[in-house]
């Protein structure tokens, strides 16, 4: 059984080792971005199972996480927005870059190249 | 194995053939269709609730996912509501798709009768009819807007 197929209760995410959350993180992008539809609306293709994994594995590793999640902002900028707010408690992203995806992704590498 | 570019989009819309449609750009999360068929390919258009600043919707229209708040988005550049699609000299004309009372997409008409799409995160595509993109996911074409070209 892979780590994905197993149960995301916080206290099994919560006992993952770093290695796991990678690759539990990975498979789920990827199931995210293979089982999508053609949706208009970002909060709606948040509201995914493989995309609150994410975050639920988020509130249990937070410096792993918010770190992957960047980097795949800066690999392939995309609506992770939703979840690394939901991560994080912060929202980095100037005005100035309301809307424009490519450059909330710049803000938050931005951000986190600062902590 | 996941599918990309035409058997993806065949796949999401079977009424999509080789012939009835051609992909125009490639895939990106830049922009939406509500964005796309405004002419703006630089932002997401979304009504989030609470407002959630990350994601544009302009100033003064009503903030849901309902059709009735999409078309007050569209008036506050300048559409109206019209009967049909038919092209018509010196109009921009959308197709507003929805099912349930929310709007699920939008088409621009383009010149020769056909139409352009932003289909979610993927490719821009033209398509020959409204019909092509009804189904599970779009619904059905539930109102047309217009405004004169300037």
């Amino acid at each position: 059984m892979s780590v994905v197929d197993q149960p995301a209760a916080r206290d099994d995410l919560a006992a993952l080792t770093e290695m796991e959350v990678e690759r539990l993180f990975h498979d789920s992008v990827r199931e995210w971005k293979e089982m999508r539809r053609p949706l208009s609306s970002a909060v709606k293709l948040a509201d995914h199972p493989a995309y609150l994994r994410i975050i639920d594995l988020g509130h249990a590793h937070r410096e792993t996480v918010t770190r992957l999640l960047v980097e795949e902002l800066e690999r392939a900028p995309d609506h992770w927005f939703i979840a690394l707010q939901a991560v994080t408690g912060s929202d980095p992203v100037p005005p100035e870059a309301h809307g424009r995806v490519k450059d909330m992704a710049a803000a938050w590498v931005q951000w986190r190249s600062k902590k | 194995m996941s599918l990309t570019g035409r058997e993806r989009l065949e796949d999401f819309f079977p009424r999509l053939t080789t012939a009835n449609y051609r992909i125009t750009s490639e895939e990106t999360a830049d922009y939406n269709c509500v964005a796309w068929a405004a002419g703006d390919s630089g932002d997401w258009w979304e009504p989030t609730q609470p407002p959630d600043p990350n994601y544009h919707w302009p100033d003064g229209a009503v903030r849901a996912d309902t059709i009735d708040a999409l078309v007050s988005a569209y008036a506050t550049l300048g559409f109206e509501i019209c009967p049909d699609g038919t092209p018509e000299v010196g109009f921009l004309k959308l197709a507003v798709y929805g099912q349930d009372g929310t709007y699920t997409h939008v088409a621009r008409q383009v010149g020769g009768g056909m139409w352009a799409s932003k289909l979610g995160v993927f490719e821009d595509i033209e398509h020959e009819s409204l019909e092509a993109l009804t189904g599970d996911d779009y619904g059905d074409v539930v109102l047309f807007m217009r405004r004169p070209v300037n």
